[in-house]
């Protein structure tokens, strides 16, 4: 019997060493990603990056991890395996949101003040495509079969619906005051656009672009949202609140309010595990939700000014 | 063509005006005052009386229209700063405002003051914490005087002297 628990013990921790799920976590302050394994809840590695970093795309497939440095006009490109900078890819202008295409083949990048949206490829970086989308692009998602990207361009107060193959704009979809993070369902039918003016959360039919998005209230300045894999809620960062909101899409109501740390940015999900991690920019941490429980359960110091805006999670 | 030159610069200002810039800067000061946190909370979220602590005040005139209360802050250094209260919340003693317009180097400031107890019997931790922007809303290079280094040593030395001499004004009174 003895020997059964220990050996129990034994494959449960090589387990954990083939599931490890890390959370690349972009510090504006101190020029930092923290790397943070979410099983043990502690930071990892500490890796120096470019100037003010602040979006984040991750890719299991190639090992690597991309994040914006925005005041620096580059990308880093960090190499999961060695959690170090393997590369770094100039871009003239102010990198902001980041996201790679499911099929990790381009990553989108989005230039704040000129207005451009930069498709790179993942096999060559010089490799490069642009297109104007709408005035200061934000938050960027890539469909489920790679075939449209969708920008929220901020000062437009839309989401924009661009084809990939021809990097051509197909829909301008009005959302709310200030888009700025937006997420897809996982089936890729519904869009979900935070409207940091107006305190809302606009929810897009994908699948019928001519109906007019409905609205849910959320708290103070909301920035950035994601979808749970079950597609019946949304967690949003209220940055002015100092909290998370939890929607039921169900009944399209906000059904709990977490407090979490600080203005609190970028959020990802460790599916693995079942936690939602949020990063906050004023107090320097990341707060960890049990997502069954709703609850926080720790909190990790991070760099300063944690931002992460992007997907973060390498699982 | 000087005309035509004037509407660019123009419009390009319009609709800078409705962006900020990506990366957004912070400023967090503390100061323990020898006094009860109720006292010093007293004075912090009397809105329309700044300058009876704030050296750098000459005088606040406070306005409110309908639910909505503003400040009109006059710099002894020549200069005002238009202010909105967002909230004065006494459970917390947590006071929230944000500047609307005027001579401060940073674009969509948002502060709050707050009072707890401690760290001592008797004694109140005021916490000041700043989130705001520079002036400069395009790609560098960015001008001297509109970068994050002059917002960032502005926001620091208001905190910095108005912590200090909140301090000196409560514990001087009786």
């Amino acid at each position: 019997m003895k020997n059964f628990v220990w050996l129990l013990a034994l494959s449960m921790s090589l387990s954990a060493c083939q599931h490890q799920t890390l959370a690349y976590i972009t510090n504006q302050g101190d020029h930092t990603v923290s790397v943070i394994d979410t099983r043990q809840q502690k930071i990892m590695h500490t890796i120096t990056v470019g100037k003010a970093p602040v979006g984040v795309a991750v890719s299991k497939k190639l090992q690597r991890v991309y994040v914006t440095n925005v005041e620096g006009a580059s990308i880093s490109v960090i190499d999961s395996t060695q959690q170090k900078v393997i590369q770094t890819i100039p871009v003239k202008g102010s990198p902001v949101g980041i996201t790679l295409s499911p099929d990790n083949q381009t990553l989108y990048v989005a230039d704040w003040y000129s207005d451009r949206i930069l498709a790179i490829s993942t096999s060559n970086v010089n490799s490069q495509r642009t297109v104007i989308a709408g005035k200061a692009p934000a938050g960027l998602v890539v469909s489920p079969d790679n075939q449209t990207l969708y920008v929220a361009a901020r000062d437009s107060n839309q989401v924009v619906a661009i084809d990939t193959s021809s990097l051509s704009i197909q829909k301008r979809i009005d959302v709310g005051k200030h888009p700025f993070g937006i997420a897809l369902s996982h089936d890729g039918k519904q869009l979900f656009s935070v409207n940091v003016y107006d305190n809302t959360v606009s929810v897009v039919d994908i699948t019928n672009t001519d109906q007019p998005p409905y609205t849910i209230k959320v708290g103070e300045h909301p920035y950035c949202v994601i979808a749970n894999p079950e597609n019946t809620q949304l967690y949003v960062t209220n940055t002015q609140d100092d909290s998370v909101s939890v929607i039921d899409l169900a009944t399209r109501k906000v059904i709990t309010t977490m407090n979490v740390g600080m203005t609190p940015e970028g959020l990802s999900l460790d599916t693995e595990n079942n936690l939602l991690l949020v990063a906050n920019w004023g107090t320097n941490s990341v707060s960890v939700i049990d997502i069954a429980q709703k609850k926080v359960i720790s909190t990790i110091k991070t760099g300063d000014k944690s931002r992460a805006f992007g997907q973060f999670i390498l699982q | 063509m000087k005309k035509l030159l004037a509407i660019i610069a123009l419009t390009a200002l319009s609709f800078n005006a409705a962006a900020h810039g990506p990366s957004p800067q912070k400023v967090e000061k503390t100061i323990v005052i020898k006094a009860a946190p109720a006292k010093v909370w007293a004075v912090v979220k009397d809105f329309g009386n700044m300058h009876a602590w704030h050296p750098a005040i000459a005088s606040t005139k406070l306005e409110k229209k309908g639910d909505e209360t503003f400040r009109t802050l006059t710099l002894k250094d020549g200069g005002t700063i238009y202010e909105k209260l967002r909230t004065a919340d006494d459970a917390d003693m947590k006071l929230r405002y944000e500047i609307v317009d005027g001579v401060a180097p940073v674009a969509d400031y948002n502060a709050f003051m707050q009072v707890t107890a401690g760290p001592g019997a008797g004694e109140s931790t005021v916490t000041w914490v700043g989130r705001f922007y520079r002036t400069y809303k395009l790609n560098p290079p960015i001008p001297a005087g509109q970068d994050d280094e002059t917002a960032v040593k502005f926001i620091t030395g208001v905190f910095d002297s108005g912590l200090a001499n909140l301090k000196k004004v409560i514990e001087n009174s009786k």
